[in-house]
């Protein structure tokens, strides 16, 4: 047995660092950042100016930061709605027997492994064009002139399409983890409820949705994390400056931690703080989740 | 029906009535993938296009014939060969190490009862939901303080950082699921356990090593937050950042046949692993989906 | 074994990658005297192969080789962090304003050794005169490539539509008087086009000429637009040109569309920043013919057409840097003489030094008027120098470009949204 000690600790020693250095450091360095003002991210310690909870409540009055908040949650619920809806769908479809299924999920998936930059320009640059894109195109050989010309990249126009170009990617990522969630459902369940009459629809919502706990709540977290993240899809729509229609908590971040055009002092500190409300909110978010859908089921 | 079912498995004969049924799954599908190809191919139509063709929107056309110079201009002049050359690094030294560091701890993880084996391993499962923008602010601070801001190493070193939580988590319903027998056996015929795992073990759980290595090596082609942070100078940035910066060159030099060249060599590696490996790739997603 | 093979690839590849990685690694180990500058332009722009020659003919006169780093318009963002964390770096460029105010105070004032080259004569007075307002007159900043700011014409289309040099506004009401003629002149041009991120130069200029820069800021800083009445004038008239249709119908556009429709042929005029011909050029391919005039003056306004956002790129040396003198020397072979000349050629910009006094000819028509710019604005009159409230004024201009709401729903908007 010694030597499975020596093993367990050689083995597991390099993975715990990397947890150590890579994670827990930080996330206790930043939750202490956050109560302190400091000019530069790399200033040591000793150099903070402890400033209690100023920043949280600086950040709570600023009116951009709360745009931000606000494009945050909406690209949550509404994105969030649509994907886990067209995902679940797909999923469903594809698990009834439809003919060429690898074919189909494959191409879904797709967009999920192209970068997003260059995923980004399609968009922008072919479909939500405004004069010769691919929607104008199809509106306009419709005959419906007023919505040709719809302009995607202005105003409040600019956050739908942002949202709907990022879900739309998203879509073949978690219908991937439907379509595994379905697929290790137990068969015999579905020949019962066949055999006692139930149709498709209804065993559907009485069988497939209810076993099914497990997967929300981890595509509820995943779903959550990456709008949390969200950055790079801001950054393509609003390339030369922010802007209140695509601006999320992290490109804010960003703005005030690195110091954007604006002439204003870095605030390190307030960008620490941003940071840890995003945390607070993926923590809430998980913990709604739980609530939610309890584990007193089945579990796959 | 119930007997339709398991037919189904075996062998789908055609059935009038079974198809006509799923015509809607077909359309909604039909509609959603024609969609994705024909915005990739009008991409491919414009890397071979020229600027004022693009954007007067006569990509189509081809008025001026094919433009296949666009890639060479965007391979050399537009530097996307550093961009490509330096994401390949990123990609391929951080899967390596990352598979190196998580498949023994995966491994010790998932086979022995140890102090500190729960607690380690919902460490990584929480480390995965950290949002990225929590961690940054310190690594940062450190990056510069270790000098190291500005070269390839940082790059490398947080890649590997960021994967090993998932991989670590992945690989070890891998080894869980592997038989006991072979270690039994190894034992009996006096192999130390640490020599068992690399010679036994971990050719065994390949499929998932090479699963999970794809998965990575695709993560971190197209990483872009870490990487414009990290790596903001044009000799260390990865495709995802210096596709930005074309990009943005792009309003003063104007050459947009070039962009879209660019987009397309940057897209091509994950493409053809993709087309190769699509059922490697896709178990990867949903190993790790399920699992988190 | 198949697996094995994929293993033992991997491997080589692993291992050629290794080696690659090491070799970059030590090369720029290798021990000389190097000056490290990082660049606000991509490699593949014409502005940084101009830098490069200047870069490679420093290092011949000196033996001093000049590390560029290409970082790109994000070095805005990089820089501060990086000098922060004691990144060694001699020198580096942005936005002269920006150099000044964001980074002045990793800076070294530069005023002896511009002394000693007689180095001030050649700056544009302007310029010096806005450098030294922001350094408290130290000189912190070297300009180069300047740059001013007014309404840049195709004059073919011009004469297409039926208007002549008689027509050229100095007002504002000429200049709706020429937009009604090209309207309805029946050419189907459009008279001006913009794009979005630049509606903000329209209304900034417009709300300038009335109010002076002074009190812009008074008015962005303090929140006063309900308070001034001529913010709602000039909303009411930069949303006229919209609502009238003196407005390409695509305006304001994603990008850079809107300029672009000039080299196409399909619009006359936009109001940009000197670079905007040479874009224009590079995109669509188009030689055009360009004429030029400031934004015209208005009834009762503080400012006339002596007023303009006038900058320029601008070097920064570090005051850490053990090599200033040398930073100092090569900075001046890119901001004046012959490769000021070359970078005014090669990207169709002003000259920055005041001896080289060919202005190319994409811009020749701005000449005249700049020599005339006493009153300098900031770049868009300063609406974007605040990083918590930016964001909103560019919303309710674009809100009020696109008529979404009215001259009262933007100024109330704006008064309203507290800092």
């Amino acid at each position: 047995m010694k030597k499975n000690k020596t093993m367990i600790i050689c083995f597991t020693l390099p993975a715990t660092i990397v947890f150590l250095v890579m994670f827990l450091y930080p996330v206790i360095r930043t939750a202490m950042m956050s109560f302190f003002t400091m000019a530069s991210v790399s200033d040591s310690m000793s150099t903070w100016e402890f400033v209690g909870l100023a920043n949280y409540a600086e950040l709570l009055k600023t009116s951009i930061f709360m745009t931000a908040m606000k494009n945050m949650l909406m690209i949550w619920l509404i994105g969030g709605i649509g994907v886990i809806f067209f995902a679940l769908l797909f999923a469903v479809i594809l698990t009834n027997g439809v003919r060429a299924k690898s074919f189909w999920r494959a191409i879904i998936y797709l967009p999920n492994i192209i970068s997003a930059v260059a995923f980004a320009n399609m968009w922008i640059y072919y479909i939500f064009q405004k004069r010769f894109g691919m929607i104008h195109n199809i509106f306009a050989t419709l005959g419906l002139d007023k919505l040709a010309r719809t302009d995607y990249m202005n105003g409040d126009m600019k956050f739908w399409s942002l949202l709907i170009a990022f879900s739309f990617g998203s879509v073949g990522y978690f219908m991937l983890i439907f379509l595994s969630g379905i697929e290790r459902l137990p068969q015999d369940y579905y020949e019962a409820a066949t055999i006692d009459g139930a149709n498709k629809l209804q065993q559907f919502f009485h069988i497939t949705l209810p076993l099914l706990k497990g997967v929300f709540k981890t595509i509820l977290t995943f779903w959550t994390v990456s709008v949390v993240g969200f950055f790079v899809w801001s950054q393509m729509w609003s390339p030369v400056n922010s802007e209140s229609q695509t601006i999320t908590p992290v490109v804010y971040m960003y703005n005030i931690v690195f110091g954007n055009t604006g002439m204003s002092e870095r605030m390190p500190g307030k960008g620490a703080a941003v940071g840890i409300l995003m945390a607070l909110v993926v923590l809430l978010i998980f913990f709604l989740v739980n609530r939610l859908f309890r584990e007193d089921d089945l579990e796959f | 029906m119930a007997k339709k079912e398991k037919e189904k498995k075996v062998r789908e004969p055609f059935n009038a009535k079974r198809e006509a049924k799923l015509i809607p799954g077909y359309i909604l599908l039909i509609i959603w993938v024609a969609f994705t190809v024909c915005a990739l191919l009008w991409i491919v139509a414009a890397s071979f296009s020229t600027s004022p063709e693009i954007m007067k929107g006569q990509t189509l056309k081809f008025a001026s014939g094919l433009h296949p110079e666009n890639y060479a201009a965007a391979w050399s002049s537009n530097n996307i060969k550093v961009f490509f050359m330096n994401s390949a690094i990123y990609a391929v030294l951080g899967t390596f190490f990352t598979i190196l560091i998580s498949a023994p701890c995966s491994y010790v993880l998932a086979r022995f009862t140890f102090l500190g084996n729960k607690v380690l391993s919902s460490s990584f499962i929480v480390a995965m939901s950290i949002p990225q923008i929590m961690i940054v602010l310190p690594l940062f601070g450190l990056a510069t303080k270790a000098h190291l801001t500005g070269t390839k190493i940082i790059l490398i070193l947080l890649y590997i950082g960021m994967q090993v939580p998932f991989t670590t988590t992945f690989l070890m319903t891998f080894f869980a699921n592997l038989s006991r027998t072979y270690e039994e056996a190894a034992a009996i015929d006096g192999c130390s356990p640490m020599k068992t795992f690399w010679k036994i073990m971990m050719p065994l759980a390949q499929p998932g090593i090479v699963t999970v290595g794809i998965f990575n090596f695709m993560n971190i082609w197209n990483e872009y937050f870490i990487s414009l942070i990290f790596g903001a100078t044009e000799k260390n940035m990865s495709v995802g950042p210096g596709l930005k910066s074309v990009l943005t060159s792009m309003q003063y030099t104007g050459n947009w046949g070039g962009l879209f060249a660019a987009v397309i060599i940057v897209f091509l590696p994950t493409f053809i692993i993709y087309v190769v490996l699509s059922e490697k790739i896709i178990a990867g997603v949903t190993g790790g989906g399920i699992k988190g | 074994m198949k697996k094995k093979q994929i293993m033992s690839v991997l491997l080589c590849g692993v291992m050629a990658v290794t080696t690659f990685a090491a070799t970059g690694v030590s090369a720029q180990a290798a021990d000389k005297k190097e000056l490290t500058y990082w660049s606000m332009w991509n490699s593949t722009e014409n502005q940084a192969k101009v830098i490069q020659e200047a870069a490679d003919a420093y290092e011949e006169a000196t033996g001093i080789h000049v590390n560029i780093e290409w970082k790109g318009r994000d070095v805005k963002t990089m820089i501060g962090a990086a000098l922060d964390a004691g990144e060694a770096i001699d020198l580096f460029d942005d936005d002269f304003q920006r150099v000044v105010e964001q980074d002045g105070k990793y800076l070294v004032d530069l005023t002896e050794m511009a002394a000693a080259a007689d180095y001030e004569k050649h700056i544009m007075p302007v310029l010096l005169d806005q450098a030294k307002k922001w350094g408290d007159d130290k000189l912190l900043v070297m300009p180069y490539q300047p740059y001013t700011t007014g309404v840049w014409y195709n004059k073919d289309l011009w004469e297409e539509a039926g208007l002549t040099d008689e027509d050229v506004p100095e007002t504002w009401d000429e200049l709706v008087a020429a937009c009604k003629k090209i309207k309805e002149g029946g050419s189907g041009l459009n008279p001006m086009t913009c794009d979005s991120d630049f509606v903000n130069l329209l209304y900034g200029f417009q709300l300038a000429r009335y109010v002076g820069q002074d009190k812009v800021m008074d008015i962005i800083n303090n929140c006063e637009w309900a308070d001034v009445p001529e913010a709602k004038k000039a909303a009411e008239e930069i949303q006229s040109l919209f609502s009238e249709g003196y407005m390409s119908e695509y305006a304001p556009a994603n990008g850079t569309d809107g300029q672009s429709e000039i080299g196409y042929g399909e619009s006359i005029m936009v109001l940009q920043a000197s670079w905007v011909p040479n874009e224009i050029i590079q995109t669509t391919g188009t030689e055009v013919n360009w004429g030029f005039f400031p934004w015209p003056a208005v009834e009762g306004g503080t400012d006339g057409i002596e007023g303009s956002m006038v900058g320029s790129q601008g070097f920064g040396i570090v005051a850490k840097s053990e090599m200033q003198q040398e930073a100092f020397d090569f900075a001046l072979s890119v901001c004046t003489g012959e490769y000021d000349l070359k970078m005014a050629e090669s990207v169709n910009s002003i000259p920055a030094d005041t001896d080289n006094t060919q202005w190319p000819a994409a811009i020749l028509g701005a000449e005249p008027f700049f020599k005339n710019v006493t009153k300098s604005y900031m770049w868009a009159v300063g609406f974007q120098t605040n990083a918590d409230y930016k964001e909103i004024i560019q919303e309710h201009l674009i809100n009020l470009a696109t008529q979404k709401e009215t001259p009262d729903e933007f100024i109330e908007a704006l008064a309203a949204a507290k800092k």
